[in-house]
């Protein structure tokens, strides 16, 4: 990706700690506008923390993020929705006793611009707004071919169902940035087949810039525009899929050799 | 000569009509090229609506005005129902379509008061004193004090045993707005009753934005508990009364007396159904959504732009507002007189059974467990009065309402969660499908 245009996503120096015991230790990368970037490292390296601070779980001790031009010390969950970030969980945070229809539509409650006032008595925006967002919805469905299942609680949907509707939840927000924890993990090789392909039309057909972690080597290297390696909450490498798959570090990191 | 005026002016009359007639009837001609049949059966159903309407008491321009509405409804309905589906169907069709629709509307004008009686018409005429008095209207009641409770801790999901205290705001704050604002509209009094509940219900929902669950369940007591003390403590909110009685003013809407069971029965019900068309539409829309995703989980909530204290926070002034209304309805139309006593914790409980046996997170929900909590106790007396009568001394009555009541909300929670709401899908699913199984 080309250096002179301005990084989407920005993180400087971010130190995160749990009452002393160290997460992530002056973390810092960049991903540009409309890449897809992995994060991979070994369990426990601080992946999913360093996600958490970008959209705001976690609000890190220093460092600074810039997201879309603005410099934050911390997000708010709520300020990053807002900003355009959304994403979806390793453990599945579905709302479990709506259907699929309703989650996706959930994904566009920053979008609705009726206030319940005139929801309750269906009157001025209210219908034209539920109208628009159902449609941004039916796309998402349609994209995500979950036509089948609209109305199925996700509660009782297979566990690969319940990731596609997570990621439509996340896709329905329309958002600049997504964030994607082991979108993958559980899967077998057909749905990881068919979880990257929608991943890359995300990215592809949204531009959508993907932030994702994943565990299966394969499956970055053919995926991602841009890896970034964690070990021990540290950075040890940065930079596209081959470069980094020659780094020693990371050959030390990945397959367990021994460390001096 | 007074014979030719005579001619003259009816004849006019009846030109006039016709005209009207007609310009309807060019006006669908020319706006959709439907050559609509069912003008005249359209008119027959305005006249019959009009003239039931003028039978049943109503002054002359109310019963105007509310045939006009009504034939408004007939059109919307006639659109979405039938019209609608035939667009861009060939003219025969539309012609037929219409043909049959004067055949319905025809029919359904003649029967129109003995359709809507089940709940307006025919109901007060039918109906005795205590049907209205001892059973539809506290079934109406409750089923409003349910949905309040079903918004707050089916929906969006915070626990609540506090029920009954909004429903006393609501009740008390009617009752002395009455008194501090004299000419105020009864019926804008329930809703002023219902603001403030709403405000002591936001006021009471604030803990919810730090603890959850069985914790929350603790707060709302203490609202339980501290307000049947107020209400009791200091006699400025029943006007001076000793122990907290407050009685109802007279019911009169527009000047019309609704002091009888049956005007009772019909202004609870003109209240409580148009409550219940607003929170069904509530819980379609974006903030239904964001109450159940709250529910449901509220970290991914908050991750996907919920704001959770406005959210939580709306319920509880939802809720609480529709609760009060419902207590205000409780002291004013049902029991005409009510002491602060009369919305302790077990006028709680009995609210919560209500969306338990009802189901949770459902708006049909509320009206089976209020009609099972209310007419259980009857059918229970009458049973025992005729099975049992000598067997079972009169005060054992009782308890043996208290078991069944008990043992019937744990089988529920254990056999269906989701209450009684629940039961009636799937009998209707399977009804549809009936003899086949799948």
């Amino acid at each position: 990706m080309s250096q002179t245009v301005a990084p989407l996503l920005s993180l400087a120096h971010i130190s995160l700690s749990f009452k002393g015991v160290k997460a992530v230790t002056d973390i810092g990368f960049d991903v540009a506008e409309g890449e897809i970037c992995a994060l991979i490292g070994p369990n426990g390296a601080g992946k999913s923390s360093l996600l958490n601070v970008i959209n705001g779980v976690y609000q890190p001790q220093q460092g600074e993020i810039r997201f879309a031009g603005r410099a934050r010390r911390a997000m708010q969950p709520h300020e990053a929705a807002v900003a355009g970030i959304a994403r979806t969980f390793q453990n599945i945070a579905l709302f479990k006793g709506m259907s699929v229809l309703d989650n996706i539509l959930t994904g566009r409650n920053l979008a609705s611009r009726s206030s319940w006032l005139e929801q309750a008595f269906r009157l001025g925006r209210a219908e034209a707004d539920e109208e628009a967002q159902r449609a941004v919805a039916e796309e998402v469905i349609a994209f995500l071919r979950l036509q089948a299942w609209r109305h199925t609680p996700v509660g009782q949907l297979p566990y690969g169902l319940q990731k596609r509707v997570e990621l439509g939840r996340a896709l329905a927000a329309r958002p600049r940035l997504l964030l994607l924890d082991e979108p993958m993990a559980g899967m077998n090789r057909e749905e990881k087949r068919e979880m990257s392909q929608f991943i890359r039309e995300v990215n592809q057909v949204f531009g959508t810039t993907i932030v994702l972690i994943e565990h299966d080597i394969g499956v970055v290297m053919e995926l991602s525009d841009h890896v970034v390696v964690l070990d021990y909450g540290r950075k040890i490498g940065d930079g596209e899929p081959a470069a980094v798959r020659a780094l020693p570090e990371v050959i030390a990191a990945y397959l367990g050799q021994q460390r001096h | 000569m007074s014979f030719f005026m005579e001619v003259l002016l009816g004849g006019l009359l009846a030109g006039v009509m016709y005209s009207l007639v007609a310009i309807g009837f060019v006006l669908i001609y020319k706006a959709s090229g439907v050559f609509n049949f069912a003008q005249g059966s359209m008119v027959l159903f305005a006249a019959l609506t009009f003239v039931s309407l003028l039978e049943r008491g109503l002054p002359f321009w109310l019963a105007f005005v509310l045939s006009l509405l009504s034939m408004l409804l007939l059109a919307l309905l006639l659109e979405r129902l039938v019209l609608r589906h035939l667009v861009n169907r060939p003219p025969i069709t539309l012609f037929m379509a219409t043909l049959g629709l004067s055949y319905v509307v025809e029919g359904v004008a003649q029967a129109l008061w003995a359709l809507l009686a089940l709940a307006f018409g025919l109901l007060p005429f039918i109906g005795n004193d205590y049907w209205f008095s001892a059973i539809l209207i506290p079934f109406l009641v409750l089923s409003l004090a349910g949905l309040g409770l079903n918004l707050l801790t089916g929906y969006a999901g915070q626990l609540s045993l506090g029920s009954a205290a909004f429903m006393a705001v609501g009740a008390f704050a009617s009752y002395k707005l009455q008194f501090l604002l004299p000419g105020l509209p009864l019926l804008l009094s329930f809703v002023a009753g219902g603001v403030v509940a709403a405000a002591v219900g936001v006021v009471f929902g604030l803990p919810s934005l730090r603890i959850k669950g069985f914790y929350l369940l603790v707060s709302t007591l203490a609202a339980q508990f501290f307000v049947e003390w107020l209400l009791t403590k200091f006699a400025w909110f029943s006007n001076g009364n000793e122990s907290g009685v407050i009685t109802a003013p007279p019911l009169l809407v527009a000047g019309h007396d609704f002091g009888s069971p049956a005007g009772r029965y019909l202004l609870t019900l003109s209240v409580v159904l148009p409550l219940f068309v607003l929170a069904g539409n509530l819980v379609r829309s974006s903030l239904g959504r964001n109450w159940m995703a709250v529910r449901d989980m509220d970290t991914a909530a908050a991750v996907i732009g919920i704001p959770i204290l406005r959210t939580k926070l709306l319920a509880f002034a939802i809720s609480s507002f529709i609760l009060g209304v419902a207590g205000s309805l409780w002291a004013f139309t049902y029991l005409g007189t009510v002491e602060p006593h009369g919305f302790d914790l077990s006028r709680s409980f009995q609210v919560l059974f209500i969306i338990i046996l009802g189901g949770m997170g459902s708006i049909l929900g509320n009206f089976l467990g209020a009609a099972f909590i209310v007419l259980l106790p009857i059918v229970l007396s009458i049973l025992s009065g005729s099975l049992l009568s000598g067997v079972l001394p009169a005060g054992q009555l009782e308890n043996l309402q208290k078991i069944i009541f008990g043992v019937l909300i744990i089988l529920f929670l254990i056999k269906e969660p989701d209450g009684l709401a629940r039961l009636w899908q799937g009998w209707r699913a399977r009804a549809r499908l009936w003899p086949l199984r799948f």
